[in-house]
Order: C-alpha cells, then structure tokens, then sequence
C-alpha cells in the first residue's frame, strides 16, 4: 500500500461525518451555553440594548463634561434690510474657527447658536432678546458646566494659547471690580440698599465707553443665572422703555443692576480689555482713553469688532486682526523658509 | 572678613570706586567663592519672595477694603438693638401728623419746580445723650421718627426664627386704634419669641417717585419686607400683615399652623389659575420644602396682599426686590395683588416657589353681612371665630376700619 493511494472512502466519510459532527457540536455548544445561562445573556443583551437606545455617552466613566462652554451666536443682523454678502459668510467662518480651534486647545465646550430668529424679526423688538432664550437652552444642554461665555460673531480670540483658567479664573480676585466708583459711564447710582457683597460674583460682564457691553461675558450655571434670565425680559418694563432702550437687554440688565440689590450682589464687571477689546473703530469718540482699545504690547486676550457692521468695515477688521494673530502664533524657525 | 579680598601689600591703593567694582566682581563671579555667591543670591531671592508677598497682601486688603461696602438699608448709620421687638412710639402720631411730611423730611424743588421729598442717606442717629438734652418735645417726635428707620437688630447667634411686620399710618388712623394693632402683634409675638418689625408708612415715602401715600400705600409694602430682612439678616420668615388686620388666635405659631411642611401641603393650591380667568396655572407637581413665597389667594381668584409670607432666600429676596423696582411699582397697576400675578404669570421662576394657599390660613376676611360664629355656614374665605387672623379688607371703602379694630381688638383681649 503506497502513501499516494487515494484514501478509502468510509475514512473520508467518517472524517467528514467527524468534521460535521463538530460543526455541529459548536453551535451545540453555543446553544446549550445560552440555554444555560439564560438570565446573563438577557442581561447582556439588555444592557447593549440600553447602550444603543440612549447612546453610550452618558453610560461611560470616562467621558467628562467640559466645564466651562463657550457659546458663539452667529447669523444675526442682516434680515430685510441687508442680505448677507460673501464676505460676511467669510468672516462667520474665521470667527468660527478661532473659537473651535481655542475649544479644542484647551478642552471647553462650544455651542454655536444661529440667531436667525433674530434675523428675521429684525426690525422689530425681539432681536437682542434671544440671547436669553439661547443661554437658557444652553443650560439645559450642558447642565454640567460651571461656566459659560457668549461670544459675539465678531470677536476674535487673539491669544489662543492663554487658557481661561489662566488668563481669568485664577486672578478673578484682583482683575474683577465689583463698585463703579472708577468708571462709570451711564452714571449709575454707586450704592444701593440692601447689597451684600460678600457674595460670590456669578456674572462677569465688562463695561464699554456706552455702559454694559454683552459682546463677550461670562455667567455662572446656577440657580441666580436662571431667576436672572427669567426676570431679564418682562414686559412691563420693556412697555415702559422700549423706545429708550435702543440697546434691548443691555439697556434691561442695566436697569436691573441699578434698581434691584439680589442683581447687583452677584454681579462684577472685568476691564473691557482683558475679554473685550475694541478696536479703534468702536466708541470711536473716545479714542484718546487707552481703557477701551487693543493694543498689541499688551497682547490683549479677545478683540471684539462691535458695531462694525454700523458704518465700519467688518471684513477690513477681521483681516487686520487676523493677521495680527497669524504673526504673533509664528515661531522663529518659520523665518528659515 | 569673608567678602572682602585680601590686599596685596606694596600696592598702590586704588580709588573706593574701583574697589568697589572689584569687591562686587569677587563677591558675585569669582569661581573660588562659591559658597558666598550662593549666600548673596539666597537673602536676595529670600528679600524679593518676601516683598512680593507682603505687597500681594498689602494689595489685596486694600482692594477689598476700598471696593465692598458694608450691607445697609436706607441709612448709612444704623442703630443696633438687641430687642427683636421693633415699633416706634405709637402716642406719637397726633404730632407727627402735625408735622407731616413738610416737617419731617427733605423737600427739594428742582429748576422746573418739581417738589420731590428726600431722603437722607448718611442723616446721623441722635444718641440717648443729646435726646435727653433736647427740650423741645416736637423735635424728639421728629428726631425718634427719622431714628427709627435706623434700628436693626444683631444679637450674636440668636435671632427669632419668623418676624412679624406692619405697617401703620398715623395719617389715616388715630393713636387708639394704632395702639391696638401694634399691642396686638406684640403680644402674639412675645408670646412665641417671634421678632416685630413695625415702620410708619410715611417714612418710605422719600425713597419712592410716587409720593402721594394714598397711591403708593400698596407697593410700599414690599420694601418694608425688605427693611425687615435687612434688620433681621438670620430670621427665616417675614409674615407682612397689614394694619387692617388683627391675629385672633395668639396662641397658634405660625411654624405649627401653617409653615409646616405637611400642613402647608393641605392649604397649597395646586392647578388652579394664578389670578381669575389666568391661562397660567400653579404648578401639579409643587414642591412645598422649596415654598419661598406664601401668598393667599381669594375666592374671588385673586391674590390677597394684605397678609403673605416670603422666606428670606434668594427667591423670596428677589420677589421682593422685583415688586419694589421702580419700573414695576411705577407701572400703572390697579394694586399691588396684581404686580405679584404679573409676577407669577410671566416668571416661571417665581411661580415655581409660590404656595398659593387657602385663605383662611392667614387672612380670613371680616365681612360684616355674614354671620361670624363658629361652625356658620360661610366659605372657606371669610372670617369666622376661632380663625387665626381677621383682616379687614374692604373696611376703607365701609368707614369702619377703627371700628372693627376696636371691636375684635375686644375680642382677643378676652
């Protein structure tokens, strides 16, 4: 009998008898596993059910909700009155990404929120308002966070290596002013009844050549924030004074601040310079007082354009300051290229 | 001497500045004194740490000093007492009326000859001293008067857990029936260690822009309560009743009659309409612990602003602070029941820790054409005996405001 005779058939047979009979066995095995551990495998199942129904995020250990979230309102303005042009669209974008890139450095969170509603309505009353109604929603999204801060559109983060723990959480002591007595541009009344200032600030705002400025502040999550912005809009006030307050819920929060002490014991003002720069173009009236606008020796934190879109040239802005940021991101080894 | 280099002999000796360049260029780069280096740079780091945080300290102080005033009322200067029953002098009232307005206060009259009464915000307090020393009994009346805005009570740890407050008008109101009301809420308030806060109407008048006490008499009501709070910064509860008013029951507390938790859940109105007609309801699922805001509400759907409790919490605090805004009060509202349902209506906020409750809890209104006896077959909303509070809204409009005081004041007496 040589090696390379065939093999015999009842061996193949029995080979492949003993190859289906594993097969078999496998799916057996499978089987009699599941039927034994009937209760595990349910949970088991349940459980990939579970993560699959409501997404694992909230399931996993690692995730960590940022703690301080940045929120970016864009689209606003335009309407009726003025269709958005290309360059507008340009500058949305570069705003964009400034503050996506910051987000990502430093690890916050970022919102962005279309004012389009605003838009739309914009020849009418309820424009500015939505900010409210945006940092509500906001809350309810990131119920973790400790921190949030709008931004305007047209701000620019020109520092985008300064972390905000650095730049303002941990000098919030000494940078921040809570009594307008050095500055105070809408002549509010300095002190009222009833403020307890031992109280910890929960609205960082900053105070333009006009009074209150919203371009970029910083509110606390909590339960004042929410009372705040449910008391911030209310129509009787707003019957009474929407012809005079040309500036919405600037001109209400104002208002609030000067008469109402739970308001004012929690709220404190930072230099417009250290989130808040102007450049030369806003309050323009003002333009010897060196409190209101960027300087570039100083490496100021945040430009904001505001009002440019009033008279002035946006994209003109963006680009100088753009440019600005670009050469002070460049190191010295780019200069060998 | 360690720093100093050993001079060679039989050298010239140099000028003192060249030694002092030398001395300097020993003691910092010579290589062979390197232990002296290390000494020099030590103490100047050690001296420049030091100065740092010395002046980070320094600054700091200063800057809280300089920027966070002390809580205050209206008044700058304040009294401390440690009575937690505070009135002022009721007798009183037949010459403060005399005096009126014009003799109490600050009148200014602006270019356009506005007439606008003014308040004083650093007017000193008169001690014991010179009060004694002043003759004149009129111009201790006065000086009592503008004192009393002042008194607030600080008594280490101890504070009483709920404060009465009223306010009472000596325009309207003669001496005897003033003296009833406020001897009435002294007693019930002595009786249960409660604090009594007790402010003339008339003195709220410089801080408003409506000073016409028959306009704003409502919405003055507020900033009592919050002159209250200010004077008792560690009591939990303000229970405003109005002058029109007299607790019948001095011997409920209010802990146990109403504040309760389980039986503020049984007088909490949940689901009903805020005011008459309200598309706005109160809250199904109402938390009563989180309650900041006890307000009754009427049969007629409306809310009575003639006896009400705020907690002093941030909410409580900011309703407060809200119906006292200027911008709110200076609306043209018909009273101030119907600012708080505007509250209520547009502030989710505030609504959410509101308890409507019940009238009878705290403001069972005397009507004189229903029977008052006990077990009479009446509603749920006028008084009847053996309720805890007769008020007597509606007693303006009747002329009888002193008389139905004189007579349950009779009453509660007995």
């Amino acid at each position: 009998m040589s090696y390379n005779m065939p093999l015999d058939s009842p061996y193949v047979d029995e080979k492949k008898k003993q190859f289906n009979y594993k097969r078999r066995a496998l799916q057996d095995r499978l089987g009699t596993f599941i039927a034994e551990h009937r209760k595990t495998v349910l949970a088991v199942f349940c459980a990939l059910f579970v993560l699959f129904w409501f997404g694992s995020a909230q399931f996993s250990l690692f995730s960590r909700d940022p703690k301080i979230v940045l929120i970016l309102a864009v689209n606003d303005g335009g309407g009726v009155h003025k269709w958005k042009g290309e360059q507008e669209w340009a500058i949305e974008r570069i705003s964009i990404q400034n503050k996506r890139a910051y987000a990502k450095r430093h690890g916050y969170g970022l919102t962005i929120k279309d004012l389009r509603t605003a838009k739309r309505y914009s020849h009418e009353y309820r424009e500015g308002w939505q900010k409210v109604e945006i940092l509500r929603q906001t809350m309810r999204e990131f119920p973790n966070a400790e921190w949030f801060w709008w931004l305007d559109p047209e701000t620019l983060i020109m520092e985008p290596q300064l972390s905000l723990e650095k730049h303002l959480f941990k000098r919030l002591d000494s940078l921040s002013y809570r009594i307008l007595d050095d500055f105070n541009p809408l002549q509010l009344p300095l002190d009222i009844p009833y403020v307890d200032y031992s109280q910890e600030p929960e609205l960082y705002i900053t105070q333009d050549c006009g009074g209150f400025n919203l371009g970029s502040f910083f509110v606390k999550n909590s339960e004042w924030t929410k009372l705040l912005l449910d008391v911030w809009w209310d129509p009787v006030c707003y019957e009474q004074k929407h012809m005079l307050w040309e500036h919405r819920e600037q001109d209400a929060l104002e208002a609030l601040y000067a008469n109402e002490p739970w308001i004012r014991e929690k709220t404190a003002f930072l230099p417009l310079r250290s989130i808040n720069s102007f450049p030369s173009g806003a309050c323009s009236e003002f333009s010897d007082d060196a409190r209101y606008f960027y300087s570039e020796e100083d490496r100021d934190f945040v430009v904001n354009m505001a009002g440019c879109s009033f008279g002035r040239d946006c994209w003109g802005e963006m680009q100088h300051y753009g440019s600005i940021m670009e050469s002070h991101a460049k190191r010295w080894w780019r200069r060998m290229y | 001497m360690a720093l100093r280099p050993k001079r060679k002999v039989g050298v010239e000796p140099r000028s003192f500045v060249q030694r002092a360049v030398d001395n300097i260029k020993m003691v910092l780069v010579d290589s062979k004194r390197k232990r002296s280096q290390a000494f020099t740079f030590g103490c100047v780091a050690a001296v420049l740490t030091i100065l740092y945080v010395l002046q980070a300290f320094v600054f700091q102080k200063s800057h809280y000093a300089h920027f966070l005033p002390q809580t205050h009322g209206h008044y700058l200067t304040e009294i401390t007492t440690s009575r937690p029953l505070i009135f002022p002098a009721i007798e009183n009232a037949p010459i403060l009326k005399d005096l009126n307005l014009r003799g109490l206060h600050t009148l200014r009259i602006d270019i356009d000859g506005n007439k606008k009464y003014i308040l004083k915000e650093d007017h000193q307090p008169t001690s014991d001293k010179e009060m004694k020393e002043i003759t004149d009994n009129v111009e201790v009346v006065k000086r009592q008067y503008l004192d009393h805005g002042k008194m607030v009570f600080r008594k280490g740890s101890e504070s009483p857990e709920i404060v009465v407050v009223t306010m009472i008008d000596y325009d309207n109101y003669d001496t005897t029936t003033l003296i009833s009301v406020v001897q009435n809420r002294v007693d019930y308030a002595q009786r249960h260690r409660y604090g009594l806060y007790v402010r003339w109407a008339q003195e709220f008048i410089p801080t408003i822009e409506e000073q016409d006490l028959a306009k704003s008499y409502d919405y003055i009501k507020p900033l009592v309560i919050r002159a209250a709070m200010h004077a008792f910064p560690k009591a939990k509860y303000f229970w405003f009743l109005d002058q029109n008013a007299l607790i019948m029951r001095t011997d409920l507390s209010l802990q146990n009659h109403l504040l309760d938790r389980k039986i503020l859940d049984l007088a909490v109105m949940k689901n009903v309409p805020v005011i008459k007609d309200s598309n706005i309801k109160t809250y199904n699922h109402f938390v009563t612990e989180k309650a900041e805001i006890v307000l009754p509400r009427t049969n007629d759907g409306e809310i009575d602003a003639s006896s009400f409790i705020v907690k002093s919490g941030m909410y409580g605090k900011a309703f407060l602070d809200y119906l006292g805004d200027q911008l709110i009060r200076g609306y043209n509202w018909p009273s101030l029941s119907a600012s708080m349902a505007h509250a209520l209506q547009w502030h989710p906020s505030f609504l959410a820790k509101t308890a409507l409750v019940v009238p009878r809890t705290v403001a069972s209104v005397f009507d004189p054409s229903k029977p008052v006896t006990e077990n009479a077959a009446v509603d749920d909303f006028h008084y009847i005996e053996g309720d805890f509070v007769a008020s007597f809204d509606g007693c303006k409009a009747r002329k009888s405001c002193a008389e139905d005081v004189a007579t349950f004041y009779q009453q509660v007496q007995k």
